[in-house]
């Protein structure tokens, strides 16, 4: 007997509905948890961050959810388990309130497995799930900048909001600031202000590395390298602008294809320039240990040909056992972990209690500025009625948020500028890679 | 005899046919016109008023946003249908026509990335919003026949060779269109698409006159829960229209031509089948698919587009839905694309929160990554033990299950014993022994052809391994079948 | 029927014009490939130099990989997608027995040991996982229509990638293994890496062919890939054949996984499909199923490829694969059967 092509169609959805209902009452315990992109780290921080609440929830007003957007699978898992874990910690610190209001903590993932990466129908997924889910008030990411630039007019048409965003990795200048073309306006449809970060942009980081490179290194002429993603570009851009200005020869400007083999030749046509130095702008996920061995094969040791890198090469133990690393020079947009406990205060404290709690540092640099992220959104929270639009107010009116450095978790007082969402202090540590390890060599003052 | 649209051409003469033909026409229309409006109710008013516990587990296991992804999905999936499942050419680069379509809406409805101009055309975006802002629906035709000719310059140069050469090239352009658009802050010194941050803030879809009738309606369907839920109208309405003209064009006599040269190129081209224009309005067909999906995800889905999303996975993905469907049958592949669209975006995550709530495994995180894996092994298993994928098409079935004839010569059975077999085999399922005996009413000549024709016109198994499609003909009834149906096509 | 008779008569004036068009076309690209390459070796000689090293050194390692390509297809006339993904596990295991196990660090005449259990373990490996593939996989589908072995193939190529891409295997980045490279180096290529690839390529180019030419076995392997039928009705043992066939195939993605190892000094998931297509276009350039052919068109690739990153007057490094693929499509166009292939007609 053959069965009807409608006949099968219905069945299957019948199928389907019957499935749903069969698996929705197996479900229904796990309650608030049962989000499909909240990860397993956010369901044992739900669970962890409700019974914080219920705690000390006997006077505390309306609870609130503040949520993080960051790429959980992939390259950037540890780093971002490390931040998701340290915010949790800081908010046990804090009691899980802010203000009158008690703070929920929820973990969205933006990456997808089969990429290894984000990916950016997980973005706007995500995106759809934070307006959805109505106690949300703010959300601390994204890590990514192209991740940033699908969420933030989501979250900025939201009808209650819109709704604060604030990030504690995006160096891209166009988020913010005028930079391509349409940029920063196109990301902002209802044309109100709702995207903040606590990282100086890549702009300031190439300055600083141009400033660098000019006075400290003497070199004179540099090849400028990107990876030819948003990061890679922007920071090569803004480092040849400024080591122009700075009186550096700029011998040529070059992509890397992250999927080639080997550079040989590539720094072969560099040779031919007689540089002194090479500007790696890009990440180091994108083959930037070929790039690097094959560096130095082509052109010799780190200190005869200087080469420079921006904070996309920074946090990686992979680059640092590369006995080719030695002698490379590393920005970072912001002070070190190492720096900021060895400065004490409130993020040695925080440092050393998560060490404690999980038996190592947090990886990289960046979880500490997801906490700065989240002192931000807890200070607006704060000040604001606890609605979307009021947080998101707060920030972006009169005087906008302000933590002064005896509590910033960052060392340093952290002040949002109410016009555009950036971060008033612009910090770039100049770091020396070697015995494998990446040293401090001095704060580059920026201009 | 069957009353289903789905039947073989030789009995798809739809329009001549009176009575059950013509009530069938509207059967699957309306079937599948209520299941979307169904499935619309269900998010719209049905799930609000659900008990918690069961809104929450529709919401967590089929999410509208999955939902929206599934029929996105299954416009790619159509696409691919017609030149994997009706033409029988294997596409690896798919993915190129989902990037182009793509980069056509963000060239042609977003603010700005490197213009500074005003166009709009019929569209729900405010009048002093910068950018290209044109109508979706104009859009969707754009990209489509935009993708339709790069598929023909794509197409062109290695149709004349094997089949699996066109593999090849396919994959090759599949990882060059990616390339081009990672490049494409640079071309000749021209920022074409944005480079590697490709183009954000696309316009949703505009609603227009529904907007005016009925104001909950939002003026724009962009990302949000809302519009999400309005979203699988308009992506259903687009699966529907996919299903459609897959449904007729298959029918008609281009694609009795695919199907002929699916079977057997030789065979076809001396029934004068025009190869190349066949095989290149295949590609073509299915490229402007792969437009209008490409088009509906930057549009819908995504809201903006990076050449990051488009890479070789996603090509596999897309064969897997019409292999795991039913290569060549329509309905399979819809369900293989919802299948698998739903597995790869929330399924396997769900799958794995449900095993840790029953187990503790922690399966949530590691499941997903075994994704490659996982869609790997199904494609080797699929064509091990059911080639013919979930539900096969008749034909598919037909060729895919009988065994080789050469194969039985070259072990010494007798051809004539084994065409008995296989008929006698076929004839135990009804329709395959009527649409056998429909074909001898017709041209008692040809309905006698197998046995005559085996002798002569097929040559040694080598020849017949040599050329692209690289099948024999299916034995018994359906090339006798087809056979009739050509000769009726050159004659009219 | 008219348009069909309208379109039969066209068909036939444009064969008259078809080849000479296209004859013409082709001379003036490859006029145009031996002027770039002149201009390059004028404009910038010691990038020349060193571009035609750096080609040398990648073309032999595309070359090996072609090799086993060439060899499968020649055969069973199957496009086996799974090889370089197979090659680069076998570059996995290749890293993970001589720096885990073996502990290599610094390659110095020591390491030749070391070097020479590794190629073996890997081409068994290789070897080993081929065989099962086609035993378990490619056998079965003998009769079957050609899409399913090829979608059997790019399944199982998608398996190996997910295998290789967990965590505990190679993770999704690339993974740079503490292997260092000493001796002399001449534009940036250690002598010695070159040595090593050209020391392992061409013997085992020697040892394929005289294989295939030579021995008994080879001449059932020639027999299967003209007919499988007649080959049985011969008294060859089809089946074993077409294993050997694997086994050799998978015995060199081995051997290429090694070099690739050594020579990089670096692992990725990627890798397989990356080379994989680069290498099938070596093949297709060198005349898909000539042995020397695939050396020849690997070399050439190589060159190629270095000279438009490193040569005075290329497109750069991101342009590659592009590149590449417009080679593959300019042979479809004008020359299918490759520089040492034989135009082959169909016979009916």
């Amino acid at each position: 007997m053959r069965i009807r092509p409608i006949t099968r169609v219905v069945a299957v959805g019948a199928a389907a509905a019957l499935t749903l209902t069969g698996c929705a009452s197996g479900n229904s315990g796990s309650g608030t948890s049962s989000s499909s992109s909240s990860s397993s780290s956010s369901s044992s921080a739900g669970g962890g961050a409700t019974s914080g609440g219920g705690g000390g929830g006997g006077g505390a007003g309306k609870t609130v959810i503040i949520s993080t957007d960051l790429p959980l699978q992939g390259s950037s898992a540890s780093q971002s388990d490390s931040t998701n874990k340290l915010i949790q910690l800081y908010l046990e610190q804090v009691g899980n309130k802010a203000g009158n209001y008690s703070i929920q903590f929820k973990a969205y993932d933006d990456s997808t497995a089969a990429k290894g990466a984000w990916d950016d129908a997980a973005c706007a997924k995500n995106a759809t799930d934070h307006v959805a889910n109505k106690d949300e008030v703010a959300v601390m990411g994204t890590f990514n900048s192209g991740c940033a630039k699908i969420e933030v007019p989501v979250l900025n048409r939201d009808t209650t909001g819109p709704m604060l965003m604030v990030s504690h990795a995006n160096t891209n200048p166009g988020l913010t600031k005028t930079w391509d073309t349409g940029e920063p306006q196109k990301y902002y449809p209802t044309g109100k202000r709702n995207y903040a970060r606590v990282v100086t942009t890549d702009d300031y980081q190439g300055n600083a590395a141009a400033a660098f490179a000019a006075s400290d290194l003497k070199v004179k002429k540099c090849f400028v390298l990107n990876d030819n993603q948003t990061y890679g570009l922007g920071v090569a851009k803004s480092f040849a602008d400024a080591a122009q200005k700075q009186g550096i020869q700029i011998a040529g400007q070059q992509s890397w294809d992250a999927k080639q083999p080997n550079y040989t030749a590539l720094f072969q046509s560099i040779k031919a320039t007689g540089a002194d130095c090479v500007y790696l702008g890009g990440i180091y996920d994108n083959n930037g240990g070929q790039l690097i061995k094959d560096k130095v094969a082509v052109l010799g040791d780190n200190k005869t040909v200087k080469m420079l890198g921006p904070d996309g090469f920074t946090g990686y133990e992979d680059l640092l056992k590369l006995p080719q690393s030695e002698g490379l020079y590393l920005t970072f947009a912001g002070l070190t972990t190492e720096q900021l406990v060895k400065a004490g205060g409130v993020p040695a404290k925080l440092i050393d209690a998560y060490t404690k709690k999980y038996g190592q540092a947090p990886t990289g640099s960046y979880p500490l500025y997801g906490v700065a992220g989240v002192q931000v959104i807890l200070a607006a929270i704060a000040k604001s009625d606890g609605t979307r639009k009021g947080v998101t107010d707060a920030v972006f009116s009169g005087e906008g948020i302000d933590i002064p450095q005896s509590e910033s978790v960052t060392g340093k007082e952290i002040k949002i500028d109410p016009k555009s969402g950036d971060t008033t202090a612009k910090d770039v540590t100049v770091e020396l890679v070697t015995g494998g390890k990446e040293t401090f060599l001095k704060a580059q003052a920026v201009s | 005899m069957t009353t289903t649209l789905q039947r073989p051409p030789a009995t798809g003469r739809g329009p001549r046919r009176s009575g059950p033909g013509a009530v069938a026409r509207f059967r699957w229309p309306a079937g599948y016109v209520v299941v979307i409006v169904l499935l619309f109710l269900l998010y719209q008013s049905i799930l609000p008023t659900l008990v918690t516990p069961v809104a929450n587990g529709i919401a967590s296991w089929l999410p509208v946003a999955t939902i929206n992804e599934c029929l996105m999905w299954a416009i790619m999936a159509l696409g691919l249908n017609v030149v994997v499942g009706y033409a029988g050419l294997l596409d690896l680069g798919y993915v190129a026509f989902w990037a182009l379509g793509g980069y056509t809406a963000g060239w042609l409805m977003a603010a700005p990335f490197n213009w500074t101009w005003n166009v709009h055309l019929a569209t729900a975006v405010p009048g002093d919003y910068p950018g290209t802002h044109i109508n979706f629906w104009f859009v969707i035709i754009i990209a489509g026949v935009l993708c339709a000719i790069l598929g023909i310059i794509i197409g062109a140069p290695t149709l004349r060779l094997r089949g699996d050469y066109l593999a090849l090239v396919t994959l090759g352009f599949g990882e060059v269109i990616t390339q081009f658009f990672r490049n494409s802050n640079n071309i000749a010194g021209l920022n074409v698409a944005g480079g590697d941050g490709g183009i954000s803030s696309i316009d949703g879809i505009g609603t227009g006159p529904f907007h005016v009738v009925d104001k909950s309606v939002p003026q724009a369907l962009s990302i949000d829960s809302t519009s999400n839920t309005y979203k699988i109208l308009v992506l259903g309405l687009l699966v529907g229209v996919c299903i459609f003209v897959s449904l007729r064009i298959r029918e008609g006599r281009l694609g009795r031509a695919w199907l002929a040269i699916r079977e057997d190129e030789l065979a076809a081209s001396m029934m004068g089948v025009p190869l190349v224009r066949a095989k290149l309005s295949a590609y073509a067909v299915g490229a402007f698919f792969g437009g209008i999906g490409g088009v509906a995800n930057a549009s819908g889905i995504t809201g903006a587009v990076s050449p990051s999303g488009f890479d070789f996975g996603k090509s596999v993905l897309v064969l897997l839905m019409v292999v795991l469907g039913g290569m060549g049958n329509v309905w399979g592949v819809t369900i293989g694309a919802f299948l698998l669209a739903w597995l790869n975006g929330n399924g396997l995550k769900q799958i794995g929160v449900q095993l840790d709530s029953w187990f503790g495994w922690g399966a949530e995180t590691w499941l997903p990554r075994y994704n490659f894996v996982i869609l790997g092994l199904l494609l080797v298993l699929m064509m091990l033990f059911r080639r013919e994928g979930l539900i096969p098409e008749k034909r598919t079935k037909a060729l895919l299950r009988t065994p080789n004839r050469t194969e039985m010569e070259s072990v010494g059975a007798d051809i004539t014993e084994a065409e008995a077999e296989s008929e006698a085999a076929e004839a135990n399922s009804g329709d395959d022994a009527a649409i056998a005996s429909a074909a001898r009413d017709v041209s008692p000549v040809l309905g006698q052809a197998p046995s005559a024709r085996d002798d002569g016109a097929d040559g040694p198994d080598g020849v017949v391994r040599a050329d692209g499609a690289g099948t024999s003909d299916g034995t018994g009834a359906d090339p006798a079948a087809r056979r009739r149906d050509e000769t009726g096509d050159v004659s009219r | 029927m008219t348009a069909l008779a309208i379109g039969g008569t066209n068909r036939k004036a444009k064969i008259r014009l078809g080849p000479i068009v296209e004859r013409v076309l082709g001379i003036l690209i490859l006029l145009f490939a031996v002027y770039w390459i002149v201009i390059n070796a004028i404009d910038g000689p010691d990038q020349f130099v060193g571009s035609v090293l750096v080609g040398l050194q990648n073309g032999a390692l595309y070359a090996l990989v072609a090799l086993g390509y060439t060899m499968v297809y020649g055969i069973i006339e199957l496009i086996n997608f799974a090889h370089g993904d197979l090659f680069m596990l076998a570059s996995i295991v290749a890293a993970n027995l001589m720096v885990n196990v073996l502990g290599v660090g610094d390659l110095t005449t020591a390491t030749i040991l070391p070097l020479i259990v590794a190629l073996v373990v890997c081409m068994a490996f290789g070897a080993f996982v081929n065989v099962s593939a086609e035993f378990l996989a490619y056998r079965r589908l003998r009769t079957a229509p050609k899409l399913a072995p090829l979608m059997t193939a790019v399944g199982l190529s998608f398996v190996f990638r997910g295998i290789a891409q967990q965590d505990y295997i190679n993770g999704s980045t690339q993974k740079n293994w503490p292997v260092n490279w000493g001796g002399p180096i001449i534009e940036g290529v250690y002598v010695y890496k070159l040595l090593l690839v050209l020391v392992v390529t061409i013997p085992l180019l020697l040892a394929m062919t005289y294989i295939v030419a030579r021995t008994r076995r080879g001449k059932a392997m020639r027999a299967v890939a003209q007919d499988q039928d007649g080959a049985r009705l011969m008294g060859i043992n089809v089946n074993g054949t077409i294993s050997f066939t694997f086994a050799l195939g998978g015995a060199l993605a081995g051997a290429a996984g090694v070099l690739y190892f050594l020579v990089q000094t670096q692992t990725y998931y990627d890798t397989g499909t990356q080379l994989g297509l680069i290498a099938f276009t070596a093949a297709v350039l060198g005349g898909i199923g000539n042995l020397t052919g695939a050396v020849v068109g690997g070399v050439a690739i190589g060159l190629v490829q270095a000279l438009n990153e490193g040569g005075a007057h290329g497109l750069g490094s991101n342009w590659s694969q592009s590149l590449v693929f417009i080679i593959l499509i300019v042979l479809m166009v004008f020359k299918p059967e490759g520089i040492f292939g034989r135009r082959t007609t169909e016979k009916v």
